[in-house]
């Protein structure tokens, strides 16, 4: 059992030693893409532990990711103190839409939805305040406001125009 | 999303909202399906006309959440 713990031990202080030795920056990328998705399977995967599946972490981690981002862009908050704080507000946001789903007994494909609803929330939430969040949608910042609701068709400009 | 522009993945942003609105009419329940659809664009578009587009969605994503939250068998559905 030892050796178990020395060899998790090993591998955890190389992963955090990596980026301090190895600078090539593309890898790096990878790396860091590979511990993104990997933190996203292992909550998916505790959830469906709990017998409920939830489309909603998309949501969750983007709720994460801008409160660290926006606490640094605009407050100067230095990412050590954002993380906490992020996470906070994502259990926050958790708890105001798990608390009702517990109390009603939303289960199943309800519960399935209520999250995928949620998701969608977070997402035009943070693109609905783009000008603070620059969140990216190049042809939605060039379109007239007035016509966002009657055009059915594109808003988008060919450039010519 | 936002707009129906035509591409190869244009089926891909109606799913969601398809599935939701489903729901939102009580599984198996044509009428009500009909109906949430006719709630739904009309939350989006109202939304839309007095706000940006993207707060309508906010709108009616928040809708449907309470709506599971109080009448979770559908906009029709008979009490039991």
């Amino acid at each position: 059992v030892n050796l178990r713990y020395a060899a998790w031990a090993t591998g955890l202080v190389a992963l955090i030693a990596l980026p301090f030795v190895y600078r090539d920056s593309y890898h790096l990328h990878i790396l860091v893409l590979i511990l993104i998705w990997s933190f996203a399977y292992t909550s998916w995967s505790i959830m469906g532990r709990f017998g409920l599946v939830s489309l909603g972490h998309g949501g969750f981690m983007g709720v994460g990711a801008y409160v660290t981002a926006l606490l640094w862009n605009h407050l100067g908050v230095s990412p050590w103190i954002g993380i906490p704080i992020s996470m906070v507000a994502a259990g926050v946001l958790a708890l105001v839409v798990a608390y009702p789903c517990f109390r009603f007994r939303i289960t199943g494909h309800y519960f399935v939805l209520v999250t995928l609803a949620l998701s969608g929330i977070v997402l035009q939430v943070i693109t609905a305040t783009r000008d603070h969040t620059a969140a990216r949608s190049a042809t939605r910042r060039t379109a007239p406001r007035a016509a966002s609701c009657w055009r059915c068709s594109s808003t988008t400009r060919s450039p010519g125009t | 999303v936002l707009q129906y522009d035509v591409h190869p993945f244009v089926g891909l942003s109606f799913g969601p909202i398809t599935f939701l609105i489903c729901v939102l009419g009580g599984l198996g329940n044509f009428v009500g399906g009909f109906f949430a659809a006719f709630v739904f664009a009309e939350i989006i578009s109202l939304g839309g006309l007095f706000s940006d587009l993207e707060w309508g969605y906010v709108l009616a994503f928040a809708f449907f959440i309470v709506m599971m939250f109080i009448r979770p068998a559908g906009l029709f559905a008979r009490r039991s």
